[in-house]
């Protein structure tokens, strides 16, 4: 079987109106329920900015390293985090993002190779919230860029790499249950290790080629550059695409390769 | 492929991988499969079979002989190991009603859902929503979380949505067992609308009465492999056969069977066992020696064994036509070879489906001949008054014990009768318990 981009598409593309219907399902869910219900998905994201702004901005009184904006470090540590939690919302998610629904894989003719994408279009819901709500913080103290309209485009490589990660993920998490315990303690690792708290400008020479090879760097590293109104490195965003494109097929191809065996497994 | 084929299996197998511990299956990759560290199972083995459309085909077999797998197989979701399966229409798998559904979720967000994994576009689902709705009876409840539900709403839900989702195929997996008898009969009664439409039925079910009300033809699956493919009665009866027989007896059934089933021989499965047909007698006007059924089945002897069973008329003469209304002894007689406590024994008439329409037990339901010695004869006379409506009627009895799981014996079809016409009735159906006269008044 040969996996192209084009053909991976078509697939999801197919399935669209069920994807949609998966994903509506899955934040809904969360908070039904709850007394505030889906107001949720704009006062967790408001809560944590409030604790970043009080913290960064009045205790540690933190200050981004060649600071010129003007932009406080709070607003700037939100943005980065945006990016990296539409990531991490994801990974964590993959490894019970098909074994959580044995009935779709062993009792229902389904397209189990959607079910990967469902934590990624709910983690993008919560993101595109928080993304508004970094929109108006921007706009009220007054640092509104036009570049932060490349935004959405800029995490294009993130998402990739994302989705790539859970379709491998996945798979892996059908055969081997300490899947749950391995990935919390992988992304934790890979939010100390990108630069979501710092700049890349603040890594040591010697390892700064080292962090240049994760695509987390550069992704993250672009958003902040439009939220401040700065130039892209467009080259490296380039790169880092490239690879999560690549990341992404490898990812399919695995858990298509495996699949076979998950109505044996589960 | 020929294009009234519907379903067609050819030499399908599977076998599972099984791995003591989950490490072992790290290792077999990461040795590249070079060394195995798994046990396999074989769940089904070089089973073929076609269904045309329209045709309803019922599965049967042990548990564990690998229905599910099969279906499983046919509907895609797992994989062969080899042999191939091919699909002609649109499949709606019922392999465990309300499987897609999820809980939190109101009856009409479970239905919009459904259709959605069957393809089924909203507007779509629009249209056949208020049909859903009225065939699962659900009401006012579809607002409602199905976790609210009972077991019997949620399984009607679910098979609404699926039975109404135009299916050109469809696979029903021992769904229908959890419904009352009203919503039963309704379902049936679709699926046989459906049947005349074109749908194709695949149906496994541990109800044989229900295999042979609706099916065709029948399957007979065990451990994995196709001992029958046929007539529902033939095979079901096959089926008892097999699962009453003693255990050491049961691999020698299986393979003979399986013999038939390749020469594709029409055999008479009961073979040592014809003494219950009557043959020494004068035909008569009320004797119609034609009339033998060919579905006998006698179960192997356990104990004690059934040697004639004989309709008697008022006059004491063997017969197999009867006249409506006329009253007549049916007599079973035999011995007992091995000494047997708490007896009880059996009479049954079916229909030509199968359907048991009456049947009678000495002593009545409670209580038991306490204890019946080895070497003695038996001969029980049952009297029936003729109210069936003219046709073909079976007969079969047996003896049970309550203390054996096993019964002593059994016949099945051990002889066959015929009810005459006298008048042009006015009732229909099996049986006349019509009172009087019908008046119409017009006004």
């Amino acid at each position: 079987m040969t996996i192209s981009p084009l053909r991976i598409s078509a697939n999801i593309w197919r399935n669209r109106y069920l994807l949609g219907q998966l994903i509506k399902r899955d934040v809904l869910l969360r908070y039904r329920g709850a007394i505030f219900g889906v107001l949720w998905i704009f006062l967790s994201p408001l809560i944590m900015l409030a604790i970043f702004a009080f913290i960064f901005g009045q205790i540690f009184q933190a200050r981004w390293p060649q600071q010129e904006s003007g932009i406080p470090f709070w607003v700037l540590l939100f943005s980065g985090l945006i990016a990296f939690n539409i990531f991490a919302e994801t990974i964590s998610r993959a490894p019970t993002s098909v074994r959580g629904y044995p009935s779709f894989v062993k009792k229902i003719i389904f397209p189990v190779d959607i079910l990967p994408i469902v934590p990624l279009g709910a983690a993008l819901v919560h993101g595109g919230f928080s993304f508004l709500i970094l929109l108006a913080t921007l706009a009220w103290t007054g640092h509104l860029h036009a570049s932060l309209l490349l935004f959405p485009l800029l995490i294009v490589p993130l998402l990739l790499l994302a989705l790539g990660l859970s379709w491998f993920i996945a798979a892996w998490g059908i055969f081997l249950r300490d899947m749950t315990q391995i990935v919390p303690v992988f992304v934790q690792m890979l939010m100390f290790l990108s630069p979501v708290f710092y700049p890349i400008s603040a890594v040591p020479e010697s390892l700064r080629t080292l962090y240049q090879l994760n695509p987390l760097s550069t992704v993250i590293e672009a958003t902040r550059a439009a939220v401040g109104g700065h130039s892209v490195d467009w080259s490296g965003w380039g790169m880092a695409f490239g690879f999560c494109l690549i990341a992404a097929i490898l990812g399919y191809a695995f858990f298509q390769h495996s699949r076979d065996e998950f109505a044996d497994v589960l | 492929m020929c294009s009234d084929i519907a379903i067609s299996v050819k030499n399908l197998s599977k076998t599972y991988r099984i791995f003591e511990h989950p490490t072992d299956r790290i290792k077999q990759m990461l040795t590249l499969g070079k060394v195995r560290f798994h046990r396999e199972f074989t769940a089904l083995q070089d089973v073929s079979f076609e269904i045309k459309k329209g045709e309803a085909v019922g599965i049967i077999g042990r548990n564990g002989s690998g229905k599910s797998t099969l279906l499983q197989l046919i509907c895609g979701i797992l994989k062969p190991t080899s042999g191939e399966v091919r699909i002609n229409g649109r499949i709606s798998a019922l392999l465990e009603l309300g499987s897609g559904f999820n809980p939190e979720f109101t009856g009409r967000e479970n239905i919009y859902f459904q259709g959605a994994v069957m393809g089924i576009p909203r507007e779509e689902m629009e249209g056949r929503f208020d049909d859903v709705v009225s065939f699962a009876d659900i009401g006012e409840f579809i607002d409602q979380p199905v976790r609210t539900y009972s077991s019997g709403m949620y399984v009607r839900l679910a098979f609404a949505v699926n039975i109404l989702s135009d299916p050109e195929i469809i696979i029903v997996d021992e769904a229908l067992a959890v419904g009352d008898e009203k919503f039963q009969r309704k379902c049936f009664a679709r699926l046989e609308q459906l049947k005349s439409r074109g749908l194709s039925i695949l149906f496994v079910s541990h109800s044989t009465e229900h295999i042979a009300e609706l099916c065709e033809k029948v399957l007979l699956l065990d451990h994995g492999e196709r001992l029958k493919y046929g007539a529902p009665l033939e095979t079901i009866r096959a089926y008892q056969k097999l699962i009453y027989a003693p255990f050491e007896k049961q691999d020698h059934l299986a393979q003979e069977f399986r013999a038939a089933d390749r020469t594709d021989d029409i055999i008479n499965i009961d073979i040592e066992n014809e003494s219950a047909n009557v043959s020494n007698e004068r035909p008569s006007l009320n004797f119609d020696p034609g009339l033998v059924p060919e579905t006998t089945t006698a179960y192997p002897v356990q104990g004690a064994e059934i040697e004639t069973i004989r309709i008697l008329n008022a006059q004491g003469d063997v017969v197999n036509v009867l006249q409506p209304g006329c009253n007549y002894q049916f007599v079973v007689s035999g011995r007992f070879l091995t000494n047997v406590e708490g007896v009880y024994f059996g009479i049954h008439i079916r229909s030509i489906s199968g359907v048991v329409i009456t049947g009678q037990r000495y002593p009545e339901e409670g209580k038991y001949v306490e204890h019946i010695e080895a070497g003695k004869a038996f001969k029980i006379n049952f009297g029936f008054r003729m109210d069936l409506l003219p046709g073909v009627y079976f007969v079969g009895g047996g003896i049970w014990s309550s203390h054996e799981p096993n019964c002593p014996h059994r016949i099945l079809d051990a002889l066959m009768f015929r009810v005459t016409q006298e008048k042009s009735p006015k009732s229909f159906g099996y049986v006349d318990i019509s009172a009087n006269e019908s008046i119409i008044e017009l006004f």
